[in-house]
């Protein structure tokens, strides 16, 4: 599904990816993880197309086409999702009229017909009840005046609701208590599908506690420096990064 | 035909004859101009709330030499910092008897500018005006300055204390002192000064000051005004700040019949700092305005500019601050603050707060407010067995204090904290 | 390059300006040029009383003798009032008694503009809005004039007002906009064709909202338009504004004056989406909006309201007021302004403080895109009787691109201890995340930008009627076109 190959990229001057290359298939779950400036959520941030990282060397071929080549737009019309680690708050925009506007610009590319506000209003309220959220949510301006937690689950909703293929969640467990990141865990499991790809930025273990991975990799200044499966993360939490002195 | 010829001729003193033929151009050229445009009046945008009625309908005559009450600027210096060099102008003339410089290190002057100016050759580039609009008050200035403030720091020095300064202004009949000013810090030098501005009688004290910041200097720059109630007091300061180079600056104004401090900064060089500040006490029947024009013209630059003010009797404040954004200045985070309590039920403010933004990628906001004290707050104090005039004094206080924060110099920052106490122990603010 | 910062480069031509066309039909048109025979012409024209034309008359003398204000920030080519006609009326009969009479040309002009004047149309659809339609410089048609006098509501042109009743148009006219209070407010006293005169009884709330729709068909003509709305004590009415223009290479001057009096308890909620004709990219051609707006809210617990959508006119100068005259009367501003390409806007509002317990509120959102200058302009003055008065005025400026200016002047002159002035006013460019947010989630750039001009501009937005509100946001995203890359 998603092929990265030795991929270079740097902010201004700075060069942040130093190499990085990666396989996740289909219904795979891939956590990475590093330590603060290691590259984590530059990766996520040169997957979704933001603006202000320039690619140098490398490729990341998605269901077979440039992935790199595309807008930011069109990679979302495509299937690649990102939960951002700091949700952007937008004054004066229903969250609901916003997410009508999203889904249907994504059934719009995939050629499916577009949700009027009943069948738009229908299929969120089934999410929610998948998602055991409350309904208040979409009343309120996008993430304005939302708690930490709120703005998270906002993003799982919204996932659930745009329903794409590969999904980068951006240390998704950042600034949660047990319980909202047990909440916003359940969601994710129950939104994983043999179809879908998730990789998982984090920086503690502890979520991977509730979202078990298939695979582990950490990320250090800007290369994988160990790749290995759920027990890597076990090892990581004992022996903490400094360990990666030696393996990087 | 305007005021200006009379004002003219009553200010005219006999020439200099030692003074450089450069600046006698000079002073002849801005005799002109102020000839020719006179006074501003309220049609002028800038002065549309400044009342100078008052100061263009006296007759003033040059400020006398003279040695000054000793005993009262005595005084006054106890209340200076220890450890600060200290610079004496009694009536617009350098006061060597008060005056006490510490050892500075090489290439550091201070001391008077009419002798530096004598020792340096042309410097017609400080005297400089803004084209078009008139400049009344430079004009005055450049054309009958006598002496001010000298301070050159050269790159890479740093003064270690400050450097207080102390205008003394006394005068039975109305008359006028004309202070030129020059501070230049030179690249990565740092230095503090705190300028006083104190007297007795009807002095006019006219002052305006240039100061060069060069790229990665900095300078802490605080300033009292506390005149004689019957004084007049006209300011202008002129700041250019370099690259990377950073313009702490205060103003607490507390005195004069009428006053206004006009303060210009240009942000030249990327990443300056400028930090243009104050407050405004004010009581019976004071005029009182700040000026301030705060332009960025290079990128990533930073202003903080917060002027709070309290106005008691029928006392009567203005704010005027002007924040400018040329297109090259891209990046930059602007923030202007200007609240106003009043005190006195016939007192009136006048703001006038603007951002003026060409462009695009910029972080501006301005705020302002008049209003009354927090009632609530003086109820609860008061329910706490706080009597209403301390009540009042320790709201009042509680207000302005955040401004005074700003100052980044300590020694700095306690000197005009006093001032303040001083002037809230004088007043009792009642209601 | 994303989508926010790569701007400007492709401006957008005025192809979007959808109500740019001319509609061809015999006018009468007064002789080019301006002195006191043009006065004598139109007040003529209009069959009005002798005191109607001294009063022209006085103000014309007046303005011979006033320059034009020069303390906006604005830059406007010298205006030749003498290269212009002052009178234009489409020839068929002025005043029509009944729709069916009105010239089929006028009714389809109309019915293009989506303003449909045929009440039994507007019965079939969802809109029940009485409308004054002023064709350049004449009232053509007003409609469910019946309904509403059933209420004792007068809702008519200002030349019909002035015939049936000259009285109460003797006591309001020029008593809140005197002649003499600018430069544009005389020369509109002086040649003044038309407007809408609404005076709503004690007590009545008006059923429906009314509506004025001004359309400046002729060439050279400019429009020189006067409403008055009377609200008498404890009455209700909510009035809307629109505009357009043909699509003219040279400029044309609006110079309107609108009059609102407020008596005890009433309250008057007056709305405007403003769509003159901007020029094209170059600024070439466009309307001059220099328009003159005042309510007096002289009765005590009135209320005046304004909500303006301003995205057309090459250049609008403007500055809706309200006067708190009574006792715990209450003035409002909401205002969205745009600019693209070369249009400059000058626009805020006024709100002078008398009454005692008086409170004001101004909202006020400007877009600057495209090489656009928009200045919020305001005062807030608090008189020394009016204890207790409040005021709270938000100006957040958004800017599009790195050729546009945006300018924030407000003045607050407080001459009472007793009041509260709240002043807060923020510019930033379109947040790059909020784009970035938006994309990331699928929608297109333009899409995005709409999304989020659209959110800024949502305090004011909803404070519109429903019907204008949808109106107003197609509008933004028209506007905006061209700006995102």
């Amino acid at each position: 599904m998603l092929e990265i190959k030795n991929l270079h990229a740097r902010v201004g001057d700075n060069e942040i990816l130093k190499g990085i290359s990666l396989t996740v298939n289909p219904g795979e779950v891939h956590a990475i993880m590093g330590p603060n400036g290691s590259g984590k959520s530059t990766l996520a941030s040169v997957l979704s197309g933001r603006d202000g990282y320039e690619v140098t060397e490398g490729s990341v071929t998605y269901l077979g086409q440039d992935l790199l080549a595309l807008d930011a737009d069109v990679r979302a019309r495509e299937g690649v999702f990102l939960a951002f680690q700091y949700p952007v708050e937008i004054p004066g925009v229903n969250n609901m009229y916003f997410l009508r506007a999203a889904v249907n610009s994504v059934r719009k590319h995939r050629g499916e017909p577009e949700l009027d506000a009943g069948q738009f209003l229908k299929t969120v309220r089934q999410t929610l009840k998948l998602l055991d959220l409350r309904e208040d949510l979409l009343n309120r301006a996008v993430n304005v005046g939302f708690s930490g937690g709120e703005k998270k689950r906002n993003e799982i909703f919204q996932l659930a609701l745009l329903n794409p293929k590969l999904a980068i969640l951006d240390e998704t467990d950042s600034g949660l208590d047990i319980d909202a990141l047990r909440q916003v865990s359940d969601g994710v499991n129950k939104l994983r599908s043999p179809d879908r790809a998730f990789v998982l930025i984090t920086h503690y273990q502890r979520l991977l506690d509730y979202i078990v991975p298939d695979h582990v990799h950490v990320l250090s200044q800007g290369k994988i420096v160990m790749s290995g499966d759920k027990s890597l993360a076990k090892e990581l939490e004992k022996s903490g990064y400094a360990m990666l002195g030696d393996a990087a | 035909m305007s005021i200006a010829a009379p004002f003219l001729d009553s200010l005219a003193s006999p020439r200099d004859q030692t003074e450089p033929a450069w600046l006698s151009r000079s002073r002849d050229a801005a005799r002109a101009h102020f000839a020719e445009t006179g006074f501003p009046t309220r049609r002028h945008e800038a002065w549309r709330f400044t009342e100078l009625k008052s100061l263009t309908g006296t007759n003033f005559a040059p400020a006398p030499a003279l040695a000054g009450d000793a005993t009262v600027i005595g005084e006054r210096l106890c209340r200076l910092l220890s450890h600060a060099s200290r610079v004496v102008f009694v009536n617009g003339r350098f006061d060597a008897d008060h005056s006490h410089i510490c050892t500075l290190p090489d290439g550091v002057f201070l001391g008077s500018f009419a002798d530096w100016a004598a020792r340096n050759g042309e410097a017609a580039d400080l005297f400089q005006r803004p084209a078009g609009a008139p400049d009344a008050f430079r004009a005055l200035n450049q054309g009958f300055f006598t002496d001010g403030l000298a301070l050159i720091v050269p790159p890479g020095v740093t003064l270690d204390h400050p450097v207080h300064v102390l205008y003394w202004g006394e005068a039975a009949d109305p008359a006028a002192a004309q202070l030129k000013g020059l501070i230049r810090v030179g690249a990565g030098a740092k230095a503090t000064v705190i300028e006083t501005f104190t007297g007795t009688g009807r002095t006019w004290t006219n002052a305006a000051m240039s100061v060069e910041v060069a790229e990665t200097a900095h300078l802490g720059h605080y300033r009292l005004q506390d005149e004689a109630l019957t004084a007049f007091h006209t300011g202008t300061l002129d700041v250019t700040i370099g690259t990377d180079a950073a313009y702490d600056g205060f103003t607490l104004s507390l005195g004069a019949s009428m006053a206004r401090q006009d303060i210009n900064t240009k942000l030249i060089g990327d990443r300056a700092f400028c930090g243009v500040s104050g407050v405004y006490l004010l009581a019976e029947r004071q005029e009182s305005t700040v000026a301030t024009v705060i332009e960025h013209i290079a990128r990533d630059g930073r202003t903080k500019e917060v002027f709070k003010g309290c106005l008691a009797d029928r006392s009567h404040g203005v704010f005027q601050g002007q924040i400018k954004v040329a297109q090259t200045a891209q990046k930059t985070d602007a923030y202007q603050l200007n609240k106003t309590i009043l005190l006195g039920d016939r007192a009136v403010m006048d703001a006038k707060p603007e951002l003026e933004i060409f462009a695009d990628d910029v972080k501006c906001s301005h705020g302002a407010t008049v209003g009354d004290l927090d009632e609530a707050a003086e109820f609860y104090l008061r329910s706490r067995g706080i009597a209403p005039e301390q009540a009042r004094a320790m709201l009042i206080e509680a207000f302005v204090v955040d401004a005074v924060e700003l100052v980044g110099h300590e020694q700095a920052r306690d000197y005009l904290t006093d001032a303040i106490g001083r002037w809230l122990a004088l007043r009792h603010p009642e209601k | 390059m994303s989508a926010a910062l790569d701007t400007v480069r492709a401006v957008a031509d005025n192809s979007q300006y959808k109500y740019g066309f001319f509609t061809d039909i015999e006018s009468e048109t007064a002789p080019i040029g301006l002195n006191e025979d043009t006065v004598r012409f139109i007040s003529a024209k209009k069959g009005e009383p002798g005191w109607l034309l001294e009063w022209r008359l006085a103000a014309f003398r007046a303005w011979l003798t006033m320059t034009p204000p020069n303390w906006a920030k604005l830059k406007i080519d010298p205006i030749d009032y003498q290269a212009s006609t002052y009178y234009s009326a489409p020839k068929a009969k002025p005043t029509v008694s009944s729709l069916d009479e009105v010239d089929p040309e006028l009714l389809k002009t109309y019915a293009k503009l989506g303003i449909p004047l045929k009440e039994q149309e507007m019965l079939a659809g969802v809109r029940n809005i009485a409308v004054d339609a002023v064709f350049d410089s004449v009232s053509v048609a007003t409609t469910f004039k019946g309904k509403l006098a059933e209420e004792g509501i007068i809702f008519c042109s200002m030349g019909e007002a002035i015939k049936e009743h000259p009285e109460l148009v003797r006591r309001y006219l020029g008593s809140v906009v005197p002649t003499t209070d600018n430069y544009f407010a005389a020369l509109n006293a002086a040649v003044y064709s038309d407007g809408s005169f609404v005076y709503i009884p004690k007590g009545v709330r008006c059923p429906m909202e009314l509506s004025t729709y001004f359309r400046i068909n002729a060439a050279n003509s400019g429009q020189f338009e006067r409403t008055l709305i009377v609200a008498d004590e404890g009455s209700y009415v909510s009035y809307l504004e629109g505009c357009t223009a043909p699509q003219r290479d040279e400029n044309q001057l609006h110079a309107a004056v609108v009059e609102l009096v407020t008596m005890k308890d009433a309250q008057i909620k007056y709305s405007t989406v403003q769509n003159w004709y901007p020029g094209d990219a170059e600024g070439k051609g466009g309307i001059y909006n220099f328009v003159t707006k005042r309510g007096d809210c002289r009765g005590a617990n009135s209320k005046i309201s304004w909500t303006q959508v301003e995205t057309g006119s090459a250049i609008t100068w403007k500055y809706p007021s309200c006067v708190l005259t009574g006792d715990n009367s209450v003035g409002e501003f909401y205002s969205v302004a745009i600019v693209n390409n070369r249009q400059q806007a000058d626009t805020g509002s006024k709100m002078i403080h008398i009454g005692k317990n008086t409170k004001s509120t101004i909202i006020s959102k400007g877009i600057s895109a495209g090489r656009g200058q928009g200045t919020y302009r305001g005062q807030v003055k608090v008189l020394p009787k009016a204890n207790g008065a409040r005021n709270f005025t938000q100006c957040d400026s958004l800017l599009i691109g790195d050729q546009c200016g945006a300018h924030t002047v407000p003045y607050i002159d407080v001459y009472n201890r007793t009041a509260r002035v709240e002043h807060e006013a923020t510019t930033s460019k379109v947040s790059e995340d909020q784009m970035f947010y938006c994309q990331q989630r699928g929608l297109s750039a333009e899409d995005a930008l709409s999304l989020i001009v659209n959110g800024f501009a949502k305090e004011v937005l909803k404070e519109l009627p429903m019907e204008f509100a949808v109106e107003a946001q197609k509008l933004l995203a028209i506007s905006l076109e061209g700006s995102v890359g």
